[in-house]
């Protein structure tokens, strides 16, 4: 199918049948006025037949009688024809509206936004922020400008130190570029402080560039300047220096928990259903029939899958699926003893998490006090000696600060 | 002068001034001559621009009337497949074609 022929359709055209004895004489007449006729054939020696659009076949009338010709209609074809066939039904109007209407909505409005490049910053606190500068689902592409969106998101997020967006079709692309993380400092010559990791008391200082300000049996809190990288000197006056070396302080994990004496535990039957759901254009069609749960006790985990329409480019169809266990609650006590030793063991767990590998382990407590008769509190103390030093990028401004200070002075 | 000595005269008619002007222009001739321009494909297809009017219009003969010529194609199933004011398009298994000056 051309491109002619798609056109010709839309347009609509007509078949028709001409008799009569002076036929060249027909279409020369009909060539000279600009009725363009299409598909002429001969059908014996008085009888042709041609395509004409719909204006030419009104034209035609005249040019009929003056060359005595008869002119009838042997089928149409095309969209006029067709609607006028379909004018009384109001649902295929209605549809037709409809479609265009979707058609106009999907293609000028975000349907989905696709976020790279940030690796601590969440991408849901992303969408946040981009939905607060007016980049979210169902914005109309048309008022967004990416270059305002990007100067308030980079003003709007510390963290990010560059920020890309791409508007393609009804899809907005998001590059992110955040800034250097402290622990990523490979150059040795950038300016750099060290910074304290976490609470603790400092116990020994091994510092090989940098001016130390703190002292052993200080107190720092995480955060804290350990070691500046602002050399001051009286001789050569200020200097930076990329600080670097380790600063061991005494620090403490802890954690506590209540566990009561009475509980319930689940007992799983094997028992499992599971139901799925459709997502179509944020309405959903359940494709199960019963709507309660299907057991008395259950656990319930529900997992989306996204289908993108033509090539993920519309991602509004969510195909959810919820699957449930069956258990029977059993009522259970345990003695204080037996809470205790539940208590300290999964604390201890979680904590050896939070524990950097590095950290020298020097002391475990548990303490528990009892709240009333029916539960414990359990809290694991763990004390270690670490390195807590962390480099820090001197901030510019920071540093311009620390120029005024010792000219002033 | 010159470019009159260069050209070979296969005609017998001698070219007309319009003619060496064209010639001299490097200018399409059919535009300045004002000339049909015939596009044959093969001898499925042929288009005939710049004609006047069809003279006759049969399945095994078509005669065209141009400037300066009456063309005259014949064939089998010959069919004018659009006729517009400038263009003619006709196809079919064409046999031959003769240009007849007017009387």
């Amino acid at each position: 199918m051309s491109v002619s022929d798609i056109l010709g359709y839309i347009r609509g055209y007509v078949v028709i049948r001409a008799e009569g004895c002076f036929l060249e004489r027909f279409l020369n007449i009909c060539m000279r006025r600009g009725i363009l006729l299409r598909n002429v054939k001969r059908r014996g020696d008085t009888c042709i037949d041609a395509c004409i659009s719909i204006q030419g076949f009104k034209a035609l009338r005249q040019i009929a009688k003056k060359t005595k010709t008869r002119v009838t209609i042997k089928s149409r074809h095309g969209l006029p024809f067709f609607l006028y066939r379909y004018r009384k039904r109001r649902p295929v109007i209605v549809g037709l509206v409809l479609f265009a209407a979707v058609l106009w909505y999907l293609s000028t409005h975000i349907m989905g936004i696709d976020i790279v490049g940030n690796e601590r910053i969440p991408t849901a606190e992303i969408e946040r922020g981009l939905k607060a500068v007016g980049l979210y689902r169902g914005a109309a592409t048309g008022k967004i400008e990416p270059k305002s969106v990007q100067n308030k998101m980079m003003t709007g997020f510390d963290d990010i130190a560059w920020i890309g967006i791409n508007i393609k079709g009804s899809r907005a692309y998001i590059e992110v570029k955040e800034r250097i993380d402290t622990k990523r400092i490979e150059g040795t010559d950038i300016p750099c402080n060290l910074v304290a990791a976490r609470d603790g008391i400092i116990r020994l200082l091994e510092v090989k560039e940098g001016q130390t300000i703190v002292k052993i049996n200080d107190m720092v809190e995480k955060g804290d300047l350990l070691v500046s990288g602002a050399v001051d000197s009286t001789k050569d006056g200020i200097r930076y220096a990329h600080s670097f070396g380790e600063v061991y302080a005494d620090t403490r994990y802890q954690k506590s928990r209540t566990y009561p004496l009475e509980y319930t535990e689940k007992l799983y039957t094997g028992e499992e259903t599971k139901r799925i759901s459709l997502t179509l254009f944020g309405k959903e069609i359940k494709l199960f029939l019963n709507k309660n749960a299907p057991y008395e006790y259950c656990d319930k985990a529900e997992s989306k899958t996204e289908y993108g329409i033509f090539g993920g480019k519309i991602p509004s169809v969510f195909v959810s699926r919820t699957d449930f266990k069956e258990y029977v609650p059993e009522k259970k006590t345990r003695t204080l003893k037996q809470a205790v030793d539940l208590g300290r063991k999964e604390l201890e767990a979680e904590l050896k998490k939070e524990i950097p590998p590095d950290a020298e382990v020097k002391d475990v407590e548990v303490t528990y006090t009892e709240s009333g008769s029916k539960a414990v509190e359990v809290a694991v103390k763990i004390s270690c000696t670490e390195n807590i030093a962390v480099q820090s990028v001197i901030d510019k401004i920071e540093n311009m600060n620390y120029n005024d200070i010792n000219e002033n002075t | 002068m010159k470019n009159r000595k260069k050209q070979p005269q296969k005609d017998i008619q001698k070219p007309t001034i319009r003619e060496r002007v064209a010639d001299s222009l490097d200018a399409s001739k059919e535009v300045i001559l004002d000339f049909a321009r015939l596009e044959f494909i093969g001898n499925r297809e042929v288009t005939v621009e710049n004609y006047k009017s069809i003279v006759e219009y049969t399945e095994k003969q078509i005669i065209v009337e141009t400037n300066p010529h009456r063309i005259k194609i014949q064939g089998a199933e010959l069919e004018i497949k659009s006729i517009a004011r400038e263009i003619l398009y006709i196809t079919g298994k064409i046999s031959s074609v003769e240009f007849k000056l007017e009387v």
